[in-house]
């Protein structure tokens, strides 16, 4: 009984902070006060109004399609590649996952010493590097998975039957990998739509994304807009969550991402 | 070679700017800033023209560190600089023979950008030694408290044979750790003002075992779900009694995934900065705080790098145990 309502504590703890700022979000109230339940949509209409945050949740958008598009690109054949020479994976995934588990503020202060000693200054393209490194072990990870599920009898079969090995990849191995690819971009994609540490550092006016917006929006002026911006960031991460578990039970694997 | 362009990228994205900051934590830029212009062309005109400019001040005790006695010699050719005629080099020999000095020119050469210990050892002394220290402890602390919350919870999480409701938990779970941390901070910046734990400690170790928890129980729960229960059964057939059954037979089973949870949690609560920027009120108990107060307002950029050194160099040695410890059998 004792273990049962420490569970319930738990569990509590870790949704209801989530639920009340959905809740809030909807609240007519100026200001922060979880005991009111008036329902209105006025935050949501001044979100909707603000350029400040429809700029900053294109530049947002843009930015984590592009980081997530290069991470497809580069990271699918790495890990097609991974996948066929096994001899290397361990210490190919070990290095892989480096810009995931080093602290976020570590690579952003790298990242800010050395392009201030290359030179470089355009942030967009800057800010697109750094997110694609910051997403890519995603992808990798979850193609690998993916690729595990992927027997090599049916490759070889394919082959044999006189099939190249671009049909192989198209035909055998893209459908069978397809939901692990999916859950990797859109755990990119989120990587970068969330990434506040690195575009502290890196961005400009002109490169200003959502959780920027909201970092200096907590600093200095809090607005219930936020709780608006919050809810709808979470809905997306909502969205990655279930595709990305869906297709771990469909690969019965057990990643540690 | 289809790894080739993720391994450059990594290379070059990810090695090279870890690489750099750790090498600009140890080299100075001091004798760079005082003679520009020589280190550039190194020759007695540029040399003239160095020492007229106000920059210059710092010369003569940079060059005194590594050529002792030098310093008096800088000092008065900066002083009779107006007075300097062509062509220069004559005039700096009459000033002083030692500035034909070979191991002079060579300084000048080699240490353009110079070789120091100093930021280091600042970062690893006084008030810094006491944050990094702070930041470990505090680390620790939050560390274990997240453990021991996650620990029974993830054991609860296999025990559950409803559907349905290990369904609702799991989503529980779940959607925090999809969250990113920006979002549930706003949650609690909302929320611990109700209770006056914002903007201190406890602001900090309440937002950071919320953060970790579902990161704890996730490597821990993966290693509960694949436990192999014929031994804790036949340590109660055996007659162990509970608290004997779970040390001796339950608890060294879940080895593996406690000491995951551990190091992924301490290499996160070590690595946060906007936990305790936003819910800590700037108290700078942090390393990660100082850093971004060194390269944002005190402009200190060697300290910080010697700070983000030392912070990397730790994760790196944990980072290392972990994948020895899951990698190689």
């Amino acid at each position: 009984m004792l273990s049962r309502i420490f569970f319930i504590g738990v569990i509590s703890f870790l949704i209801l902070p989530i639920v009340i700022i959905v809740v809030m979000s909807f609240s007519a109230d100026q200001y922060y006060v979880i005991d009111d339940l008036s329902f209105s949509l006025d935050w949501y209409k001044e979100f909707a109004a603000d350029p400040k945050w429809i700029n900053s949740m294109w530049n947002s958008l843009i930015l984590g399609s592009m980081s997530m598009a290069l991470s497809l690109i580069i990271g699918i054949p790495a890990s097609l590649w991974i996948h066929d020479n096994n001899k290397y994976q361990n210490i190919l995934i070990g290095f892989v996952l480096l810009p995931v588990i080093i602290p976020p503020l570590i690579s952003a202060v790298s990242w800010y010493f050395a392009l201030s000693f290359i030179g470089w200054n355009n942030n967009l393209f800057n800010m697109i590097i750094s997110h694609f490194l910051l997403g890519v072990p995603f992808v990798v990870i979850c193609t690998l998975t993916a690729l595990e599920k992927c027997k090599t009898e049916i490759e070889q079969m394919a082959l044999i039957c006189g099939a190249n090995k671009y049909e192989v990849f198209t035909r055998i191995q893209l459908p069978i990998i397809f939901p692990g690819i999916l859950a990797g971009a859109l755990l990119a994609f989120m990587t970068s739509f969330d990434e506040l540490i690195v575009s502290l550092f890196l961005s400009s006016y002109e490169t200003r994304t959502v959780p920027l917006e909201m970092w200096s929006g907590l600093r200095e002026n809090i607005s219930p807009v936020i709780l608006v911006v919050t809810t709808i960031t979470t809905i997306f991460s909502l969205i990655t969550m279930i595709v990305v578990t869906s297709a771990n039970d469909r690969y019965g694997g057990n990643s540690n991402t | 070679m289809r790894i080739l362009p993720l391994i450059i990228a990594m290379l070059f994205g990810f090695v090279f700017p870890i690489g750099y900051m750790m090498s600009y934590s140890v080299t100075t830029t001091k004798l760079q800033q005082s003679l520009p212009a020589t280190i550039e062309n190194p020759s007695y005109e540029s040399l003239a023209y160095d020492l007229s400019q106000d920059y210059s001040r710092s010369a003569s005790l940079y060059i005194n560190s590594y050529l002792p006695g030098t310093r008096s010699m800088v000092i008065k050719a900066r002083n009779d600089i107006g007075n300097a005629t062509q062509p220069y080099k004559d005039w700096f020999i009459s000033k002083d023979e030692r500035w034909e000095d070979p191991k002079l020119w060579n300084l000048i050469k080699e240490h353009g950008d110079g070789f120091t210990l100093d930021n280091l050892k600042k970062a690893m002394s006084g008030v810094y030694l006491q944050v990094l220290f702070n930041t470990l402890s505090l680390g620790a602390l939050i560390t274990i408290v997240t453990l021991l919350i996650a620990y029974p919870t993830s054991m609860y999480l296999t025990s559950i044979k409803n559907k349905w409701l290990f369904g609702l938990s799991i989503f529980c779970v779940l959607l925090p750790f999809f969250t990113s941390y920006l979002s549930r901070l706003v949650a609690w910046i909302v929320i611990l003002p109700e209770f006056n734990l914002i903007h201190n400690t406890a602001g900090i170790f309440i937002g950071s075992v919320y953060i970790l928890l579902p990161l704890c129980i996730l490597p821990l729960y993966t290693v509960m779900k694949n436990i192999d229960y014929s031994t804790v059964n036949a340590a109660k057939i055996c007659g162990a009694n509970k608290l004997q059954t779970f040390v001796y037979s339950y608890l060294p089973q879940t080895k593996l995934g406690v000491i995951n949870s551990v190091l992924i949690t301490f290499i996160t609560v070590i690595g946060f900065y906007t936990t305790p920027a936003l819910l800590g009120g700037g108290s700078g108990k942090f390393v990660t705080e100082q850093i971004v107060y060194h390269i944002e307002i005190s402009l200190n950029w060697g300290l910080a790098s010697a700070l983000t050194a030392t912070l990397t160099a730790i994760t790196f040695i944990l980072f290392l145990i972990y994948t020895r410890v899951n990698y190689v059998k």
